[in-house]
Order: structure tokens, then C-alpha cells, then sequence
């Protein structure tokens, strides 16, 4: 088990996070840039001493920093940690199979080579990095991390530049491999599709702390403010009545009216644009303008077009979460009443 | 529009040339002013080969010691986050700013037989004042500079990011210099130690107060010049080009191929 | 991008190659009326020429002075072999100046004249002893004994290239003749004439006296004037001051290290000019070294002026009417 709670003061910032994960689950943080996510990784993998707070890592101390006399700190190589960064930082002057190689704890031959395999690196081992194609010094760079003992992983931001497909090949890759390790997951982004595949819990960081925490669908589907929902991909909140508002994410809409499924919304439209992948529309929803993409024009064609969100979040008029549209409301005494 | 293009082009060749050409006016006047006859009598004068044994000896001694001592420090330049740091920074450029001359004279009141210093090299026997070790000394001040503030510059543009995978890899502070931070660091470090080496075996501003004696090349020209004439001084001023080009050259084009 | 940056830099070298060049030829001896004593001297003599006499020979015959010292031999190869130009020359000792003759000038008036003294660092251990050696109460003897005594550091410039280590060399024989010390003392207190021990170039040996890193040292006595250095006078006929003992100081002589053997010479200041063709500002300068300001000039600086003395033909008849 992997935790950590700290607080790391700079000049210019300030960050202060608490977190848990359990081995074989997968944390994702998440948040915009700036808010304090690579703070995080760097603490966890030994990189920065924070200003004060404790890493322990399956009940070994890495970290313990703060009034209390004496402190504690592992080294990073003494960490056992293993970090895929954004990109694939392989050395330059060493060929692939010595980049794999590096450094100590590597495991035995056998489960390097089966890596090697899987990663379909066995006719490059000799080759330097300056020859590899992006997608392929990625894969070197999972074999390295992955080629030793690792009690915990840490994924920055990884295969960030790569084009659509190819990441999530090795998102895939990544997944699969990371599947048989019980080890605790962190991984670190600011592109809400990404950790949302990837990570089992979510942590939400704006900043230079959690706003939000829970698992994935918690915080998409119930944000616990209005704050937290604009950054897991609300776009716009219009006020239903004086007390209460209502979360729109352009991608929970249907272009047709169907009042079981969420609220319905008469819109007009201000604009219209066929970009191939679908159509993006322009829309009126009461006083907020939403940008919104169908797979087709069927909207333009209603005479009154009509719109459902689904079941999206409400919220009261200070930001905070009550319930769902359609799901059960959160009482004051934290009970839960169907509607 | 080609026809234009192609005179821009020719302009700016031109140009290069031009500054190039000026910057190495010396270098053209010496070689055509010599004749070769010249340079056959300066070198078969007897005793005419011991400077060059004497700058070559030298100058590799003061730079394997600037290898050793100046690579560390230079290391510490660059990535050290203890604030005074800036001072041993500071400290570099002040020895890179002051004029060979002024160095030389202040090494005089540091090492002169009769300080403190000067006084315990005596008691090992060894000599700050017109000896080959003072010679040593003195070039390795004017070097110096040149290539510690070389090697921070090289040492300071590694890649932090890789530096950090190879911690995380297992490696210590220790294995991570040698195995990453060197290797990474080694073409840069190649060509400050060619002009360190360029620096060295021409000093002359503090060789000649504190080594007159025993004579480097530089010194050989200077005091044929003053004896015979120019004329039967240059030709070591070209053993001197000759000598000590083959090394940076080397160092130039080893750094060019290892960095592409 | 390049092209321009390239292009632009070498059009800015140009402009301020012709305009250095433009500077260089509007100097104020364009005009007839003012024109420039282009001054070479040995070293010895920058003080005194840079800052007294030449600012002031400057103002009174609203002439340009400029003026270059370095080693007086150094100095002579660069006139002979064209690269400077100076239509002035300084040397102390004739020996630079007959080495332009005769193509650059054939005459040469000597008219003051630096004895030779031992200055040394008054922080010394020996200190005291060569206080008394300087205020008359030891015998000068003792003070050749104390220079070839072990672990005196005595410091001299190069025989080679400077007429002070020459003449300082021969004096070390002529003071082992004249206190009748074993003739050994001579190769015990210099050792061969280039030492490496005891040789340094001249601004190292300053240096170094000022620094305490030497006990003694060989100077001018202007030198040590003005370097503010308690020296210790020698007798005329040792110390190379008087030109009415140049045969006394021809009988010493010394081997220089490419074999040719030199005999003493007075260490006088001897003036010239160079070229045949005598310009007005370069008979001036040296009418005006001749005259009672530049005497005085000499002599507050520390050298013995004297009757000057004319060697050579075709001497300008104006200085030499100077002279008397």
C-alpha cells in the first residue's frame, strides 16, 4: 500500500495532498496544468523532499519530513519505484538492451526477455535511441521501468505527443502488462479521457490540492461542487430556479427530446459546422451558449429543436452537489432517499 | 526572384569570408612571412627543441591536473542548489576576467619563497619562482577558468529528466556521474579542454613573472625577439601553432560527430 | 536569417575598418605647424617621459609627444626590421643605438646617466645589515660577501636582452676585483648569466622586491627612486653612472648565451633620431631633454645629468648647439 500526505511550500506555490492506494489499484490525479501534479509524483518517487508530510510505501518510511526530530529519507534509488514519464528520456549514449539493463534490481533474464518480447523490442536491442521511431523508444522505456522490481509505478503524463492511436496501443500494452503486478498504479494527467480508462480513483487537483476524490464515475457523473465538475468536463451551469443549477457536459446531450432519460431543453441554434467527424453545433440553452457535436445534423432538421441532458448533476445555488436528475437526492443527514 | 536569391546568398558568403579573413590576418601573416629556410635554421639552432618539450610537458601536466580538480568543481557549479555557490561562480569569472599579467603578480604575493605558501612548496621541495612547477602553476591559472566555466556549461544543459530516471533506476549520486552525467557531459568537456589546452600552452602573461625560466615556446619567442629580431622569433611562434593545433582539432571534430 | 545577420555583420566590420582608418590619418600632425615626436625609450624611462617630460615638452612648443618603452635591444630589432616607426630612440647604453647604424641614424648624444644600485625590501632579515651597508657603517665588502652568502635571495634582469643585467653582471666582476674577493665570488653570487634563480623579467622583478619575495635586487638608481626602495649607492667605478669611466667599466665582460662576449658600456641615457630626415618635432624633443627644464627633470627623477657628450657625425647643428 502506497500513502502519502504532505505539504510541499515553494516560493511561488504551494501544495498539500493526501492520498492511499491500495496495491493493484490504480490512482489517477488530475487537473490542469499548475496544480501541482508532477509536485506529487516527485514526491512519492524521492525526487523532492517535501516541506513537511510522510511517504510510506508497504509500511517502510520513504519519507518523514517535518518539526520532529529525526527525519527520515530514502534516497530515490533506494525507492524501489519505477516512473514512465512523459517522454521516454532513454539514455543516448548506451544501445536499447543496455537502456533496459540499467541499474540494479533487474529481474531475472527470463521475465526481461519475455518483455522484450511482448514489447516487440527483440530486433532493436542493439540499436541506439536516436534511431528509434517515438512509439518505439516509448516501448523501450516501459521495458526499462518494467524490467525490475518495482513495489510501486508512477505514470506521468505518459505517451503524451503520440498520436491518437498509437497511445492507446500502448495504453493497452501498458495496461495489460501492469495487470499481473499488485503493485499501486499512480498516474498523473490533465486529459480527463485518459485517467478516466486508466485509473480506478480519481483524485481531482486545483491549485495545489484535492478538490475532489472518488472513483471515476462518482466524480463524473456526481461532482461534489461546481467547482470540481468544471474540471472534470462541465462546460456550462444554467439556473434552473432561484435555488438550484444544473451541470452540462457537451458529451452526456442527445439531440431529441426524451424526458426519461434526463432534462429536456429547447435550444436555438446559432450556429452550425459539419467537421467531418460529426457535426458541431452552436446552441441557446436558456441564458448559456454550449458547444456541442452530434453525429449528425438531425437537429437542424426539428422545427423545435429540442435537446436532453442526461441525467446530469444539480446543484444548489452556492455550487453545491444535491443529486441527480433522475438518481437519488443526498438528504441532510447524509441518507439517501429515492426520488 | 532566383536571381536575387542566389545574390543574397553570394552576398552573405562574401561576407563570412570577409570576417573570417580578418580574423585570421595574423595567422596569414605569419605563414607568409616566413620562409621555410627560416624556420629550418631557428629549429637547428642547439637548445632549439627544449622549449617545445618544455610547453608540451607543462601544458599536459596543468591540464590533466584541471581534468581532475576542474571537472568536480565544475560539477558542483552546475548543479549544486546551495546558494553560495554563486560565489565560487563569481570566483571563476574573477579569474577569468583578470589579465594574465595581474594574475602572475598576485601569484608572486601568494607563492613567493618567502610567504607562507612559497615557504612549505620549499619544504617539499618544490619551487614557485622560475621553475618548471612554476610554470605549471602559472598555467594552470590561465587556464583554469576556461575550462571549469566550460564544464559547468556542459554539466548545466543535462537533461534533468534523465538524470532523475537514472536514480530512479537504482543508480547512486556516485555511479550516476560516471555512468550518465560524464558520458552526456563528454562532448562539451572535450572542447573546453581543447581551448583550455590552446590557453595553456600559450600562456605568457603570468609565465613570464613567475617562470622566466625554464623557457616554454612563448617564452622563446619573446626573448629571441628581444635578442635576434622578429624575423628569427616567428618561426617558434609556428612550431607553437603546429604543436598545440592537433589536439583541439581533434577535440572539435570528435565533438561535432559524438553530438550529431 | 542567417544571411542577413551575416550580411549585416561583415557591412558594419567594414564601416568601422575605413572609419578606424580615417581616425588614424587626421592626427594632429596633419597640419605643418603642429607635428609629433613619435618618442621610443627603454623602459626605464616611461615615468619620467610619459608623465613629466613629454606633457610638459608638449606645452611649451605646443608640439604632440607619444611615446613606447620597452627593452632598449627589443626596441632596436623592431626599428631595424621596420616594425615601428619612433623618429626618436632612448636606449640606456649605446650598444641598441650602434646597432641601427648606419642606416637609420649616425650619431648619438648621451646626457644623463643611472648609476646602478642595490635595492632591497626593507622587511627583510637582512634588512638591517644592508641598512648599515647603505648608511656607510659597514664596509661595502661586506656587502658582495652577504650576496653570495646561501639562501640570499638577490634578484636581476635578463644579460641577454637588457643592458641593467648586463652592466649589473659586470659589475658583480668589477667590485670582486676592486675589494680584492676571490675571483670565485663571482660565479657564487650569479651563477651563470642566466640564472634561472635570480633572473626575471623587469616587471617581475618590481614585483617581486615590492612583494618581500626578494632580498635584493639590481636597479637603476632613478628606479629605486621612484619605486620608493631604500638602495645602496656604489662607487662610481663600479656602478656604470660615469661616462668618463668607460674604460674602466670596458674592462669587464661577459659571455651572453649565443656566444658573442660584451664589455661594460656606461649606463647612460643616449638619445637619437632616427631617420635622416630630421623632423622639427623630433629636434625639439630632444633640444628640450637638453635644456634646463628637461634637466631638471632628470634630476628630480633620480639620474646624474651631465655635459652632454656627442658620438657620431652629421649631428643636427641645432642640438648641438643646445649643448653648449
Amino acid at each position: 500500500m502506497l500513502e502519502a500526505e504532505f505539504l510541499v511550500r515553494r516560493p511561488a506555490s504551494r501544495v498539500a495532498l493526501s492520498l492511499s492506494v491500495e496495491p493493484g489499484r490504480r490512482l489517477g490525479i488530475f487537473g490542469p496544468s499548475g496544480a501541482g501534479k508532477t509536485t506529487a509524483l516527485e514526491v512519492l518517487a524521492g525526487l523532492v523532499v517535501p516541506t513537511s508530510g510522510s511517504v510510506r510505501l508497504e509500511d517502510v518510511l520513504l519519507t518523514d519530513v517535518g518539526p520532529h526530530v529525526p527525519a527520515t529519507f530514502v534516497p530515490p534509488n533506494e525507492r524501489c519505484i519505477g516512473l514512465i514519464a512523459q517522454r521516454p528520456q532513454l539514455f543516448p549514449h548506451l544501445n536499447v538492451r543496455r537502456n533496459v539493463l540499467y541499474g540494479k534490481g533487474v529481474l531475472p533474464m527470463e521475465q526481461v526477455n519475455t518483455l522484450i518480447e511482448r514489447l516487440e523490442l527483440g530486433s532493436l536491442l542493439d540499436e541506439r535511441p536516436s534511431r528509434l521511431s517515438g512509439g518505439q523508444a516509448q516501448r523501450v522505456a516501459i521495458a526499462r521501468t518494467l524490467a525490475r522490481v518495482n513495489k510501486a509505478l508512477l505514470l506521468d503524463e505518459p505517451f503524451q505527443g503520440l498520436d491518437e492511436r498509437l497511445r492507446r496501443e500502448l495504453l493497452d500494452l501498458l495496461d495489460e502488462l501492469l495487470a499481473p503486478l499488485m503493485i499501486p498504479v499512480v498516474m498523473v494527467a490533465h486529459e480527463l479521457e485518459l485517467v478516466a480508462l486508466f485509473a480506478d480513483d480519481l483524485v481531482v487537483i486545483a491549485d495545489g490540492q484535492a478538490v475532489g476524490v472518488g472513483s471515476v464515475q462518482t466524480l463524473l457523473r456526481e461532482p461534489p461542487t461546481i467547482s470540481v465538475a468544471s474540471y472534470v468536463g462541465y462546460t456550462n451551469f444554467f439556473a434552473l430556479d432561484r435555488a438550484t443549477l444544473i451541470g452540462v457536459r457537451p458529451d452526456r446531450i442527445v439531440p431529441e427530446a426524451l424526458p426519461r432519460a434526463g432534462y429536456v431543453a429547447p435550444v436555438s441554434i446559432r450556429a452550425m459546422r459539419d467537421v467531418g467527424t460529426g457535426v458541431r453545433f452552436r446552441l441557446q440553452l436558456h441564458d448559456q451558449e454550449v458547444t456541442v457535436t452530434f453525429p449528425d445534423d438531425r437537429l437542424a432538421t426539428q422545427a423545435d429543436p429540442q435537446v436532453t441532458l442526461l441525467d446530469p448533476p444539480v446543484f444548489t445555488s452556492d455550487g453545491v452537489f444535491v443529486r441527480r436528475w433522475i438518481g437519488s437526492v443526498i438528504g441532510r443527514d447524509g441518507g439517501r432517499q429515492e426520488r | 526572384m532566383a536571381y536575387r536569391r542566389s545574390l543574397s546568398v553570394w552576398a552573405s558568403l562574401a561576407g563570412t569570408i570577409v570576417i573570417w579573413l580578418v580574423l585570421v590576418g595574423p595567422l596569414i601573416t605569419l605563414v607568409a612571412k616566413i620562409q621555410p629556410s627560416q624556420i629550418i635554421s631557428a629549429l637547428r639552432a642547439p637548445g632549439a627543441f627544449a622549449p617545445l618539450g618544455v610547453s608540451v610537458g607543462s601544458a599536459i601536466i596543468a591540464l590533466g591536473f584541471l581534468v581532475v580538480a576542474g571537472t568536480p568543481l565544475g560539477y558542483v557549479l552546475a548543479r549544486s542548489s546551495w546558494r553560495g555557490v554563486r560565489l565560487l561562480e563569481a570566483g571563476m569569472l574573477l579569474l577569468l576576467l583578470m589579465p594574465p599579467l595581474v594574475i602572475g603578480l598576485l601569484l608572486v604575493f601568494m607563492l613567493g619563497p618567502l610567504t607562507p605558501l612559497g615557504q612549505a612548496l620549499g619544504s617539499i621541495h618544490l619551487s614557485a619562482t622560475n621553475t618548471f612547477f612554476a610554470l605549471v602553476v602559472a598555467e594552470v591559472y590561465e587556464a583554469a577558468p576556461y575550462y571549469v566555466l566550460g564544464a559547468q556549461s556542459a554539466f548545466v544543459g543535462l537533461d534533468q529528466g534523465m538524470l532523475d530516471q537514472a536514480s530512479l533506476l537504482g543508480d547512486t549520486p556516485r555511479q550516476r556521474f560516471f555512468r550518465l552525467s560524464l558520458p552526456l557531459a563528454r562532448p562539451q568537456l572535450t572542447s573546453s579542454l581543447a581551448i583550455a589546452w590552446a590557453r595553456a600552452i600559450g600562456a605568457f602573461g603570468a609565465v613570464i613573472i613567475i617562470a622566466y625560466h625554464p623557457y616554454g615556446l612563448p617564452m622563446q619567442v619573446w626573448t629571441t625577439l628581444n635578442e635576434v629580431g622578429l624575423a628569427r622569433a616567428l618561426p617558434y611562434a609556428l612550431v607553437l601553432l603546429v604543436v598545440s593545433l592537433p589536439l583541439p582539432l581533434f577535440a572539435y571534430t570528435w565533438s561535432r560527430r559524438a553530438r550529431g | 536569417m542567417i544571411q542577413r545577420v551575416v550580411l549585416a555583420i561583415s557591412i558594419a566590420l567594414v564601416a568601422a575598418l575605413v572609419l578606424a582608418a580615417c581616425g588614424s590619418t587626421s592626427s594632429p600632425s596633419s597640419s605643418t605647424d603642429h607635428e609629433v615626436a613619435n618618442v621610443a625609450y627603454a623602459g626605464s624611462l616611461q615615468l619620467l617621459n610619459d608623465q613629466t617630460i613629454g606633457p610638459a615638452f608638449s606645452k611649451a612648443t605646443g608640439d604632440g609627444y607619444v611615446g613606447r618603452g620597452a627593452g632598449s635591444f627589443g626596441l632596436s630589432k623592431e626599428i631595424v626590421a621596420g616594425e615601428i616607426a619612433p623618429n626618436v630612440f632612448e636606449s640606456i647604453g649605446a650598444a641598441p643605438i650602434t646597432q641601427l647604424e648606419p642606416s637609420k641614424t649616425s650619431w648619438y648624444v648621451s646626457f644623463a646617466s643611472s648609476p646602478i644600485v642595490i635595492a632591497y625590501n626593507p622587511t627583510t632579515s637582512y634588512a638591517p645589515t644592508l641598512k648599515s651597508i647603505s648608511q656607510g657603517k659597514l664596509p661595502l665588502a661586506r656587502l658582495f660577501a652577504l650576496l653570495g652568502s646561501d639562501g640570499f635571495l638577490l634578484g636581476r634582469t635578463n644579460p641577454n636582452t637588457d643592458p641593467q643585467g648586463q652592466a649589473f653582471y659586470e659589475m658583480i666582476e668589477l667590485a670582486v676585483k676592486r675589494y680584492h674577493l676571490p675571483t670565485s665570488q663571482v660565479a657564487k653570487i650569479l651563477g651563470q648569466p642566466d640564472n634561472p634563480a635570480q633572473v626575471f623579467s623587469e616587471t617581475s622583478l618590481e614585483a617581486r622586491l615590492g612583494a618581500g619575495q626578494l632580498d635584493a635586487a639590481s636597479a637603476f638608481e632613478s628606479q629605486a627612486i621612484q619605486l620608493h626602495l631604500p638602495y645602496i649607492k656604489l662607487p662610481a667605478s663600479i656602478n656604470f653612472g660615469d661616462p668618463r669611466l668607460a674604460r674602466v667599466y670596458a674592462s669587464a665582460s661577459l659571455k651572453l648565451t649565443n656566444g658573442s662576449v660584451v664589455h661594460g658600456v656606461p649606463l647612460a641615457v643616449d638619445a637619437t633620431i632616427i631617420g635622416h630626415h630630421d623632423l622639427r618635432a623630433s629636434v625639439a624633443f630632444l633640444r628640450y631633454q637638453l635644456d634646463t627644464a628637461g634637466r631638471r627633470a632628470f634630476t628630480n627623477a633620480g639620474y646624474t645629468v651631465f655635459r652632454p657628450i656627442f658620438v657620431g657625425s652629421d649631428i643636427p647643428a641645432s642640438i648641438k648647439q643646445q649643448a653648449e
